[in-house]
């Protein structure tokens, strides 16, 4: 599948309740999986929610600097996203996703922050 | 080394639309309006400081970073409204040069149409980039006899800076058309192709980290004397044209205090500088137009790279020059392009600036030379006066119809 | 051949789409208009498998009617080619980071230089000076 096949879709929650739409997919560095020794780059979630932009410009995850107006509207409405793991994720059914988890039970994206940004370069 | 930043100033800042906007303004609202010409030179500027770095140290040009911080569909938006405008300030600045050349040979500027785009377009085909830059560069330094025929003319100095430090709407004008030449003039200074052109020139030139100083020499030095130029052009206009109620609508009006200064010398200076401001300024937007297509669609770009190492760039660089030829053959008045392009320009310049400034702030594409908090003052500051601009440059088009 | 990536956890937005492509050479070749992802039959997440770059893979991506409308013109224009987008695996990939993607491989070889061939052989050959 492409990711623009994921990205831009509707996301709905167990319950049904439309949670927002999928911004981003979170890649994670994981043990190879051919002979090829390469890492494989898998799908450690999906980052979705109500209001995209922030995302998109990148003050959803890096420390963005500023400048200060932007960061503080830009930060606030990213707080607004969601990081799904991969395995909270259920149908894909025409252009909406569905959830397995409920809405309120959902991690915001900021708290679920880990410093996977190391300078190590990711060969095994 | 300066060459890059004169000839942005020449080619971009002072082009068509700044020639005939501060000949407008001069002769009908005396400098009264010098205060637009300052922040547009501001914040091209600040603009051009940030967008300069940004290529320098990131070695990414303008619609890279649009794209990869817009994404496709934003970027897409913002590439079709570059190029569109690009295209229409294309037809303005050949027009302009068809009219310099018709006010030197009285020959009619519709006959110079077809040599002057075979002109431009050999000199995007074929022209070293360096050598471009110096020749229009240095030919378009002769728009400095503006600046030296207000000490020969009957210049009241302290009239002019009482005018200019105490704006006001003359009795015979309205406020709306006043703040409608005001955002004309915003958008004469700071223009979409001026910085993809600058940017990429950049690129072009090879500048690096270590290229910096040389960066913001080309921004410190080229844009202020673009401002400069606009501001004697004005203040020449207020000096002759206003006693004599002269309604600019042609450009060698705007010419004439250089005649009165000096005589046919001084209209000779006059029109080699106007030749060379529009002829550079319509070869800066063939080839911003490529290289925002280019940028934005990943194809190779650059007039560093021969025509068969750079087809698809090459090859939208002549179309837009063909499309533009092709308007302004049809006759419309490159006067009114020039207007109606310069307001549409200053609407749309949000969309390019928004990128470049986050993308300053973002390390790792610049490292320690992210934005200092001053540079982020200014920055803001700039993009909030960008999007006043923006938000009244329609409506007072619409509303002054084209400042009548 | 190792890819060198820049960061272990990412979102694609920031460090793989709409980067510039660089070939071995140092010349641009497209735009990451898109990735693939591919089931692992582990039962886990999907991988990363691969780049898309082209107007196929360019047109799916803008969505929407425009969208469809860029597809259906790059298909017309090449009636008899494969309607897949060039697909730029991850062993030809030489690195990653957030700025841009270089390849390891060289040359002419990719699809999204078809349309640059074409424009050379047909337009830019033709036009005096263009020979060089």
């Amino acid at each position: 599948m492409r990711t623009s096949e994921l990205i831009g879709c509707e996301v709905v929650d167990s319950d049904g309740v439309r949670v927002g739409r999928v911004h981003d997919i979170r890649l994670e560095a994981r043990p190879p999986l051919g002979a090829s020794g390469d890492p494989a780059y898998r799908v450690q979630g999906l980052v979705l929610g109500p209001v995209g932009l922030a995302q998109r410009l990148g003050y959803g995850r890096h420390d963005m600097k500023g400048p200060w107006p932007l960061t503080v509207m830009l930060r606030a409405l990213s707080r607004r996203s969601y990081l799904v793991p991969w395995s909270d994720v259920g149908e894909l059914g025409g252009k909406q996703l569905n959830l397995l988890r409920r809405k309120t039970d959902l991690v915001p994206v900021r708290d679920a922050q880990d410093d996977g940004r190391d300078s190590s370069e990711a060969d095994g | 080394m300066l060459t890059l930043g004169v000839m942005t100033a020449i080619g971009g800042f002072v082009d068509i639309g700044n020639l005939v906007t501060s000949g407008v303004t001069g002769a009908r609202f005396d400098v009264s309006l010098a205060w637009a010409v300052a922040l547009g030179t501001i914040g091209m500027v600040v603009y051009g400081e940030m967008a300069g770095r940004v290529t320098a140290v990131a070695q990414r040009p303008v619609f890279h970073v649009v794209r990869e911080r817009l994404g496709v569909r934003f970027g897409l938006l913002n590439l079709v409204a570059a190029c569109a405008l690009s295209a229409l300030a294309l037809t303005a600045e050949i027009g302009g040069v068809a009219l310099s050349l018709e006010l030197a040979s009285d020959v009619s500027y519709l006959l110079w149409v077809p040599l002057v785009a075979l002109g431009v377009w050999g000199v995007t085909w074929r022209m070293k980039f360096q050598y471009m830059e110096r020749i229009f560069g240095l030919m378009g330094l002769a728009l400095l006899v503006f600046v030296v025929a207000l000490f020969f003319l009957p210049t009241d100095w302290g009239a002019l800076l009482s005018s200019a430090t105490h704006p006001s709407v003359p009795a015979s004008e309205s406020y709306p058309t006043y703040f409608f030449y005001a955002v004309s003039l915003v958008g004469a200074c700071i223009v979409p192709y001026q910085v993809v052109f600058f940017s990429a020139g950049g690129l072009e030139e090879g500048w690096t980290v270590d290229s910096l100083a040389e960066m913001r020499l080309n921004v410190l030095v080229g844009f202020p004397l673009g401002g400069i130029l606009t501001l004697a052009i004005m203040a020449c206009s207020a000096v002759v044209l206003m006693p004599l109620q002269v309604n600019v609508s042609h450009l060698g009006e705007v010419g004439l205090p250089a005649a009165v200064a000096f005589g046919k010398a001084g209209l000779a200076f006059a029109l080699v500088g106007f030749f060379a401001a529009t002829f550079a300024a319509a070869a800066e937007t063939a080839l911003s137009t490529g290289y925002s297509m280019g940028q934005y669609f990943g194809w190779s770009w650059g007039k560093w790279l021969r025509p068969t190492e750079a087809p698809r760039f090459h090859v939208v660089v002549l179309g837009t020059l063909l499309l533009g030829t092709a308007f302004v053959l049809t006759t419309i008045d490159p006067i009114k392009v020039t207007i109606v392009s310069v307001v549409l320009g200053a609407a749309a310049i949000p969309l390019t600036y928004l990128p470049i400034l986050v993308t300053a702030n973002d390390r790792d594409y610049l490292g320690e030379h992210v934005n200092g908090w001053f540079a982020n003052a200014l920055g803001v500051l700039v993009l909030l006066m960008m999007l006043v601009v923006s938000l009244v440059a329609v409506p007072l088009l619409l509303w002054t119809k084209a400042g009548q | 051949m190792m890819t060198r990536w820049s960061e272990r956890v990412a979102d694609i937005n920031d460090l793989l789409l709409d980067r510039q492509i660089f070939d071995a050479d140092g010349h641009p070749v497209g735009k990451v208009d898109d990735l693939e992802l591919v089931d692992a039959n582990d039962g886990g997440p999907p991988v990363l498998s691969a780049i898309l770059c082209g107007p196929m893979a360019f047109g799916p991506r803008l969505g929407g009617a425009l969208g469809l409308w860029w597809l259906s013109v790059a298909r017309r224009l090449r009636p008899d080619a494969d309607p897949t987008p060039v697909r730029i695996p991850f062993d030809q990939v030489a690195s990653v980071d957030r700025k841009q993607v270089c390849l390891s491989t060289r040359g002419e070889d990719e699809g999204p230089q078809r349309l640059r061939r074409w424009t050379r052989d047909k337009i830019v050959s033709k036009i005096p000076g263009g020979q060089s």
